[in-house]
């Protein structure tokens, strides 16, 4: 039951994070919702095409991206409780823009590497219990994606 | 594509001997206990399947989070789903 418990608890997360958004700013979530799906498809169609190849450097790259965000969250996380901010990481302006821009491209490109799983998966023939785990996997990256299309319109729409 | 000598760790040759000893332990204990048969294999559609399965579970769950919101709902989510979905890395045979 770990896979749909996962989903119910994400569910709770996104319903609740976009109530959030939507009190402050006006058609945010189908702003963000329409930017993760575009994106989705997108970065479905650049794999599909092979014109980004997955090699282990660009896997290695992206991975250690993704690594250098969440511990960033971390810290701003940490931060809050104690009592210091991340600096730009929550602000508007250019940089504050610049950053969440970043970190959704390499949100889009983190979904390349679960396309790239899929394929691995089958052709490794994995066990048929992985399709779970490959199903969870993609999910936190959209999740995530949608998210950080929140935080960027509502910059966006601060500014 | 040779996947044994991939350096992602997730298609290491330790971590695909541990997918197919889990497999295998599973399988001779679903002898006993009719758990689900691992002699399947996993696909892309079957990804895309269970992808919507739990795009429909997050869908139900967020609507009805959004429509009754609670303070509880986003530290319970976050860390919650941050856990539940590492758990699977640790114990890759209790999925679903």
């Amino acid at each position: 039951m770990t896979a749909p418990i996962f989903a119910l608890l994400e569910g709770l997360f996104v319903g609740t994070i976009s109530a959030i958004y939507a009190a402050g700013f006006e058609g945010i979530i189908f702003q963000a919702l329409t930017a993760t799906i575009g994106t989705l498809f997108m970065m479905l169609m650049l794999y599909k095409s092979g014109i980004i190849p997955i090699t282990q450097k660009f896997r290695m790259g992206v991975s250690m991206a993704v690594g250098a965000i969440m511990l960033l969250y971390l810290v701003s996380w940490t931060g809050y409780f104690i009592g210091f901010e991340v600096p730009y990481l929550h602000e508007g302006g250019a940089i504050g823009i610049g950053i969440t821009v970043v970190i959704i491209g390499v949100a889009a490109l983190n979904l390349l590497l679960d396309f790239d799983n899929f394929d691995k998966g089958e052709a490794a023939e994995a066990p048929q219990y992985m399709e779970w785990f490959f199903g969870m996997g993609l999910i936190f990256t959209l999740v995530w994606l949608y998210v950080e299309f929140l935080r960027l319109f509502s910059k966006l729409q601060r500014d | 594509m040779n996947f044994g000598r991939s350096k992602n760790p997730m298609f290491s040759e330790k971590a695909m001997a541990k997918f197919k000893s889990q497999a295998m332990d599973h399988r001779s204990h679903a002898k006993h206990q009719s758990a689900p048969n691992t002699n399947e294999k996993m696909t892309v559609s079957g990804v895309v399947n269970k992808t919507f399965i739990l795009a429909a579970i997050l869908l139900i769950s967020s609507l009805f989070s959004y429509a009754a919101p609670s303070q509880i709902y986003l530290p319970l989510g976050a860390l919650g789903a941050a856990g539940v979905y590492f758990i699977p890395h640790l114990d890759l045979t209790i999925l679903p």
